[in-house]
This record gives structure tokens, sequence and C-alpha cells, in this order.
């Protein structure tokens, strides 16, 4: 198995998945590395890629006009950046960016859903995946806009 | 007629204030201080880890206020936010005034008994405030099987910041996870809840105390990661008003929460958390 491969089969949002699917995702990754600091995504752009975060973190920031960005997620290894890529019009909601120098595999969404396409197995899987993501980073979501802290609930 | 060293040894009445008076004031967060408080004569028994008292603020009102930590010369550590009349009065204390406090009151958290165990601990907002005494003397003999996670609104709110780097030197795994923050902050942006589902390593019991909302959230979680509910302790508030099980208005399903409470076992109270109001 390659140093990718194994990568990805060791990255909990792949666990699970049969080793003929992890090799389909491989020939479509690369290995990326960001200094702390640079953007991983910017608001607006085109959403080809996302990204197995590995090592580091990565921050999903929101900024309105005139004001400092506000870091309202982070990202930690054995989690994903971006599903843009799969929902149309794959454009980035928010800007991302590596707060700690920043290691994940970064896979071509534009190929990969493509490939979700013509086998369904792996779209299955993939989808599956990327609506448990969804549905957590939106439970959370949820509970930071009740504000439990500032309010006695 | 009896000496003063008598009237000394009475037993406390649950029900009298026993004036404290404050010796020192420990600005935590904005809104958020510790008021340190002294016997003024006799002491009140030492709390233990869980354990309130109520406070009087003299011409104002009583409310009960978590010990935070106590000193061996009978010193009470009461960490108390701003949101109301009472509580108002209390942040707005100066060093020389003197409260009224009863207690030390409530269940505690059973630091004995998960001894020796993984214990997770898990803290939102003001909530780490009751866990800080169970959390030293968890630290204090295997810090290595602690896991503390804290919940904070956001980095300028985190209470005890020294404390949590202390726990960590000496070995604990301590996460902490703040709503939203600039980028010059080294933990996580998100829930309490998201972190505890990142923990994996598996743990044997937890004690958890914040917001009711994010400790129903955080103990779902930690289910699903295998922490039996009979070994998972919260801590409830209600309106605790006597302290002592007789004025009811504390009442949670068949619990008085200032008598059988605060620090309660998950599996005797899940249900009752399930209960809507009207």
């Amino acid at each position: 198995m390659s140093d990718l491969n194994q990568l990805l089969a060791q990255h909990a949002f792949f666990a699970g998945l049969e080793p003929h699917l992890i090799d389909r995702v491989a020939d479509m990754a690369t290995v990326a590395e960001f200094p702390a600091g640079t953007w991983i995504a910017r608001r607006g752009t085109e959403a080809g890629t996302f990204h197995a975060v590995i090592e580091g973190r990565a921050g999903i920031e929101l900024a309105s006009a005139g004001q400092p960005a506000l870091v309202v997620a982070t990202v930690h290894p054995g989690e994903i950046v971006g599903w843009s890529w799969y929902i149309e019009p794959h454009r980035w909601q928010f800007d991302v960016v590596a707060l700690d120098p920043l290691r994940t595999v970064a896979i071509d969404g534009g190929l990969l859903r493509v490939a979700c396409v013509d086998d369904h197995e792996l779209g299955y899987h993939i989808g599956r995946r990327l609506a448990r993501v969804v549905a957590s980073r939106l439970d959370a979501t949820r509970h930071q806009l009740m504000d439990v802290y500032g309010h006695a609930r | 007629m009896g000496t003063l060293a008598d009237l000394r040894s009475i037993p406390v009445d649950p029900l009298e204030p026993i004036p404290y008076r404050v010796v020192e004031l420990v600005q935590e967060t904005v809104d958020v201080i510790t008021v340190v408080a002294a016997p003024v004569g006799q002491a009140l028994p030492p709390a233990q880890p869980g354990q309130f008292m109520l406070v009087w603020a003299f011409g104002v009102g009583e409310i009960p206020i978590s010990v935070s930590r106590m000193a061996a010369d009978g010193r009470v550590m009461l960490t108390v936010r701003a949101v109301g009349q009472v509580s108002g009065a209390i942040v707005g204390l100066q060093v020389g005034e003197v409260v009224g406090l009863r207690g030390p009151f409530g269940t505690v958290w059973p630091v004995a008994e998960v001894l020796g165990a993984d214990v997770v601990v898990v803290a939102g907002g003001l909530g780490l405030a009751p866990l800080r005494m169970a959390i030293d003397a968890l630290v204090q003999p295997d810090p290595r099987r602690i896991t503390v996670v804290v919940g904070s609104r956001e980095p300028a709110q985190r209470l005890y910041p020294g404390d949590l780097t202390g726990w960590a030197e000496q070995g604990a795994s301590v996460h902490e996870t703040v709503d939203t923050a600039d980028r010059e902050w080294h933990g996580g942006v998100g829930t309490a809840t998201t972190m505890v589902e990142r923990l994996h390593h598996p743990h044997q019991a937890a004690f958890v105390c914040g917001p009711e909302l994010m400790m129903m959230s955080a103990v779902r979680a930690l289910a699903q990661q295998g922490v039996p509910t009979d070994r998972t302790w919260v801590s409830l508030e209600r309106n605790m008003h006597c302290g002592i099980g007789h004025c009811g208005r504390c009442q949670l399903g068949a619990l008085l929460l200032c008598r059988d409470g605060a620090v309660v076992r998950w599996d005797h109270v899940e249900e009752l958390m399930e209960v809507r109001g009207r």
C-alpha cells in the first residue's frame, strides 16, 4: 500500500472504505502542505479540491466588510475541509486558513464527483460520509447560535 | 451562661447565615469574579467538590453559588457572574465587606469512586467552577488518566486559565474550545461536544457541568464513545432556596436538587431532562 493510500485508509473520514475504493480516491489525491497563515480556500472561488486533514488545524472564517475575520470553526486531524466541491454551484462558502502548519491529503473534487456518478458504490459511501459531516457541523452551529454560555439554558 | 468558646461549638444552624469577610477579589473575566471570603468568627464545615453555599448579599438577597475552592484556613472561594440583582451585588463587593454564608449543601462529585479509571471532565462556561476542586483531586494522584474538555464563549471568557495550564503541565490532557475566536487562539473553535467527539482515548467515567443544552449534547456524545450512563455525573441547578430540601423550589421530578443534587448520576435524571416545560 502506498503512503498516500495508507494516509487515506487511516483517516477517520475514509475509515471502513473498501481498499479498491481507497485506491480510486488515492488516484485523485496528493499530499499538500500549507504554512500557518496561508489560505486554503477563499469564499466565492471555485471549490475544486477538498482536504482530509492529517496534521495541524484549519480555521473556517467569516468576515463582513471592514470587520476583522472571525474563526467560526476549526478543523482538526481526522476531519475534512470542504463539501462545496460536491454541491452546486461548487463555490467555497467560507474562507479557510491554515492556523498551524497544515498537512492534508488534497483530493480533486471534480474528478471524485465524476467517479461518484460512474461508480454508485463509491458515490454512496462518499455521500454518506459527507452527510455525516454536514449533520455534525449543523448540530454544532445550532448550539453555537444558542449562545449557551451567554444565557442560562 | 456559656462562654464564647461554648457558643462556637454549637452546630451551625443550616438556615442561619454565618458572617464571612471578603478578603480578596479575583477578576476572572470582564463580568466574572471570584470572591475569597474568610470567616469572621465561627467557620462553616469545609465544602467538598461540587457542593454549593447560599450567599447573602445583605439587604439585597440570597443566591446559591458553587464553591470553586477551599483553603486550609477556612477561606471559601466563590466564582460569580453578574446576571441579576443579587449576583450583581456580590460582584460589586469590596474587600472588607461582609456577606452571610450558609452551607455547604448538596451532593459531591464522586471522586473516590472513579479514581483509577480514565475520567473525562467536560465543563462549559461557568460550569468549570463547581468542577475545579474535583479536577484538582483527580489530577493530583494520576494526571495521565484525566481528560479535561472546556468550552467557553470566546477566549476572553475563559475561566481559570492558570489552572488549565497547571493541570496540563501535571500531565492531564486538556482540550479547550470556544464559540468564536481570532487566529491567535490556540485551541479549537466549536462546541464542547465537537471536542468530545474528537477524543479517541476511551474513558470509563465522566463528570459534566455547564449549560443544560451543552450537558445533554455532551453526555450523548460520551455515551456514543462508550462512557456508561451510570458512570456519568452531571451538575444540575434549579432555584435552590432553603438548601435543606424543605421548601421544594428546586424540585426536579422526585428530586430536590439542593439536597439530592446538584451532582446527580445521569441515568437517574436522563428521562427528567426530556420533559418539556409549558
